[in-house]
Order: structure tokens, then sequence, then C-alpha cells
């Protein structure tokens, strides 16, 4: 029978060498790939691989030490993420996927209020809470994610967004460190005007060019006058076409 | 005088009754001048493209302001897609903020209030109205200046608040990125750490049409250019505003 130890908290060197296995057998469990690396100032307890190739950064807090960690562990993602595409480079091996970021992940025997509305504001910030367990006269330890409940009210956190259904035409850029990401899901084929690209043979008239909001010229249905070239902004309109 | 016992009941009890929570749609506010015709029919557009997704959205226009003429308040076509634009009566942010407050209930998914920029600036309150606010850029350096300007005034309004932005004018993705890395390079770093970017609309013919037929694009002409962009932008909203739905 499995039950739930009413003792002092298990120490932080107790559960730092677990630490592998434990996040090994959580629900969705994690990888470990590298103990104790040198991150900003301080070492990374453990940085871990989600099924999704995902970085997670995984940190130790001891007893009453959970609000101070969840500060050093937000500056600590935020350190390796500009780094884990070099990590990438350095080691293909760990499997991580740059794009998929770095998110955090506390681990700690119990957590003040504090903790838990913080890590509901972050971005990408889970909570797990260590429980000793005694299983056939033994102790062992296990991990509980902790449930965030985000503030009311407040600006919605950023979630990782689902792939696009269909590759981007262009190679996926970085924003500079420091600079927001540019978010969209269309392709430059969305914005551009099909009349760049020759319309297959029988092909109803393209439709007609825009140039940021002045009215462009049109290919109506009837064949029309040879001219030259059009230039922006003067082309013609007419309500006749094809395209009304 | 002998107190009635509901009087002094809260001293017995250890709590007061939990009470359910308000489900409140969130609000993201478009800080838009009275005669920008092109930018509120984004708006509204925006708005059909939400509920074309399944949401209820709400447009909230404050009724001193210039904007009846631009936005649909009946739109030919559409029926049950056409959002609510309800017209309300209030001076100043605060006031906006407050009468807002029910109809924000009743609406589901999202609602677009369209702030006159005069109110940014103001102490009369209703600073968690600008707590999501999006504000539309073009690429020209001018442009890109003055949508800045506006987002570190919404930024000043609401210390804590989620600043979108959302380009319009451009040609391609590739230029609408370079336009929103510049805008968030001309930003303090403080107001760059709060950008979010919210994709690319096309101001082309189509908008320009629906803006003199009083038609929403995305029903007019579902599969257009202008009408993907707007479900893109639309889609990039009503994400975020699931990720902040409250558990």
């Amino acid at each position: 029978m499995i039950a739930r130890i009413p003792q002092a908290a298990p120490e932080r060197a107790r559960i730092a060498a677990a630490l592998a296995e434990l996040v090994s057998a959580l629900p969705e469990p994690l990888q470990p790939l590298v103990h104790g690396v040198a991150g900003l100032e301080a070492e990374l307890d453990l940085v871990a691989r989600d099924a999704e190739g995902g970085a997670v950064v995984v940190r130790v807090a001891g007893d009453g030490e959970d609000l101070e960690a969840l500060a050093d562990l937000a500056a600590q993602c935020a350190w390796l993420a500009p780094r884990i595409a070099d990590w990438c480079r350095m080691a293909p091996g760990l499997g991580l996927v740059p794009e998929r970021g770095v998110r955090g992940l506390l681990v700690a025997p119990r957590f003040d209020p504090r903790t838990r509305l913080a890590a509901a504001t972050l971005p990408g910030m889970t909570l797990a809470r260590v429980l000793a367990l005694e299983w056939e006269g033994t102790s062992a330890l296990a991990l509980e994610a902790v449930p965030l409940e985000r503030p009311l009210g407040g600006p919605p956190a950023v979630r990782p967004r689902p792939e696009p259904e269909e590759p981007a035409s262009e190679p996926a850029q970085v924003a500079e460190p420091g600079l927001p990401p540019f978010r969209t899901g269309l392709r430059d084929e969305d914005l551009a005007s099909p009349r760049r690209a020759a319309p297959p043979r029988g092909a109803p008239p393209p439709y007609p060019p825009a140039h940021h909001g002045a009215p462009a010229s049109h290919h109506g249905a009837a064949p029309a006058a040879p001219r030259g070239p059009e230039r922006p902004g003067r082309g013609r309109f007419s309500a006749q076409g094809d395209n009304f | 005088m002998a107190r009635e016992l509901a009087d002094v009941l809260h001293y017995f009890l250890d709590d007061a009754p939990p009470r359910a929570a308000e489900k409140l749609a969130p609000v993201v506010a478009v800080p838009l001048a009275g005669g920008d015709a092109l930018r509120a029919s984004f708006v509204w557009n925006l708005a059909v493209e939400l509920a074309r997704t399944g949401a209820r959205p709400l447009v909230a226009v404050p009724s001193g302001a210039r904007y009846a003429d631009e936005l649909l308040p009946d739109p030919p076509l559409g029926g049950l897609l056409a959002p609510e634009v309800a017209h309300v009566s209030a001076e100043d942010l605060g006031a906006f903020a407050g009468a807002l407050r029910p109809l924000r209930r009743r609406a589901r998914g999202l609602a677009l209030a369209l702030v006159p920029p005069a109110w940014l600036g103001g102490t009369t309150g209703g600073s968690e109205l600008l707590a999501w606010t999006l504000v539309f850029a073009r690429p020209e350096e001018d442009q890109l200046d003055a949508a800045t300007a506006l987002a570190e005034r919404a930024a000043a309004a609401a210390p804590f608040a989620r600043l979108g932005v959302t380009l319009h004018g451009v040609g391609s993705v590739a230029e609408a990125r370079d336009a929103f890395e510049r805008l968030a390079g001309l930003a303090r770093p403080a107001l760059r750490s709060r950008l979010w970017s919210y994709g690319v609309l096309l101001d082309d013919l189509d908008v320009y049409r629906g803006l003199a037929q009083r038609t929403a694009v995305g029903l007019a002409r579902p599969q257009s250019r202008a009408a993907r962009a707007l479900a893109d932008v639309a889609r990039l909203l009503l994400d975020d505003a699931r990720a902040g739905a409250h558990a």
C-alpha cells in the first residue's frame, strides 16, 4: 500500500539526486539531458527535453525557497532561450527543437501562494510538488503537477502556438534578441498579387493587385487593348469585370 | 439598538460564500481616431472573422466618437455572423470601461472596444480597459513613429498592458516582419517587452469596396487575400484570448 508520509519536507539534495527519475515519471515525461550545466551566475539543476523537442529547465527549490527559485528559474529560461540554437549545432543528438523554445519547471515540496500566482502569469512556467511516499516500507519521492489558476482580468498569457497546417513559404526567421517575434500564419503568396505568376491557360482573369489602398487596374473579361507597364496606384478601375 | 441576525451573521461565518467568477469576455482596446474609416473597417471585419470562427464578438463604440459611419450596425450579409455593435454612452475611459462591463458578459470570445486616442492620457480611470491594446501601423517611418507613440501612451495609462501591433499597407510577409521589428526597435525596452505581433492585414481593393458597399470582406469575398489576412489576425487574437481563458 502506498501512503503519503506526513513528515518534514524532503531535503533539496534528496530531490536533486532523484530529479532525472522524477521528471521521467511525470504524466508527460521529460527526457533528462544534462545536469549541473552552467547557467546565468548559477548552475542549472537539470535541462530536459519534452515530447515536442522543447527545452525544459528544471529547478529544485527547498522548502520555503520556492518564491526566490521561481525568479531564478525565469531568468535562467530567458538566458537559455537564445542559446538553444547553439546547443543544437554543438550537440544535435540532444534532439532539441529551437523553435519550441524554453520553458521552466519548478520542483519544490510546497509552494507559497505568491509563487503559484506569479508562475501563472509567466509564459511556459509550470510547478510540480514533491511528495514523499511510503511504499513497502521504503520511502520514495514522486512529482505532482500543481494546477495554476490565472488571475482574472489580466492580459492573457501566451502559450506555444500550434504549428500552422501548411509549412511557411519562408524559412523561419528568429527575431533579434530582445525583439518580440513577428507572428503571422500567412505566406507571401497570401499577400502578393496573383498577377505576378502567369495564370494557367483558360483560367479566369487574375484579381486586381493592391497598391496599399489605391484602386488598381483590373483585367476585365473582354480582351484589353495592349498597354504599357502599369505604375502603382495609377491603374484603371472597372466595376464590370469578373471580380465583381 | 438591537441588530438583526442578518446584520451580524458574517461574524460567525469563516468565509463569505464563494461568488461565481464573472464570465467577462476579454476586451481588446483599439485606439482609433474618429475619422479613420479604414481602420474602423478593419475592426468591424475582424469582428466578423471572429464570428465566423464561432465566437460571439462585440464591438463597443463610445457614442461620443465619430465611428458610427464607418462601422456597420446592420450588415446586409451574414445575419447570424453579424457582430453586435454596442454604442456606449461614455465621455471618458473610466465611464466607457464601466459601461462595457455588463456588455462583456454577453459577448463570447472577444470584445473589441474602440477608444479615442485622446482618452489614453486621461485621469478618469478605466485603465483595465487598456490591459490588452491593439494598435494598427503602416510601414512608413512616420507611421511607425505614430504607432509607437500611441503604444507608449497606452503603456503609460496601463502599466501592465499587453500591446499588440497589426501591420497593414505592406506587400509581403518579409516587409511586415521588417516593419514590426523596426517598430519594436523604436520602442523603449520597457515597452518592447510588452509588444506582441498580431499579424498583417491587407488594405486592398476588397477592403475599400467593402467599406463603400458596407459589406464585410469575409462575408462578401471569403476567399480573397484580404479575408485570409483578416482571418489570420482574428485567429491570433482568439488564440490568445483562449490562452488567457481562466480555469
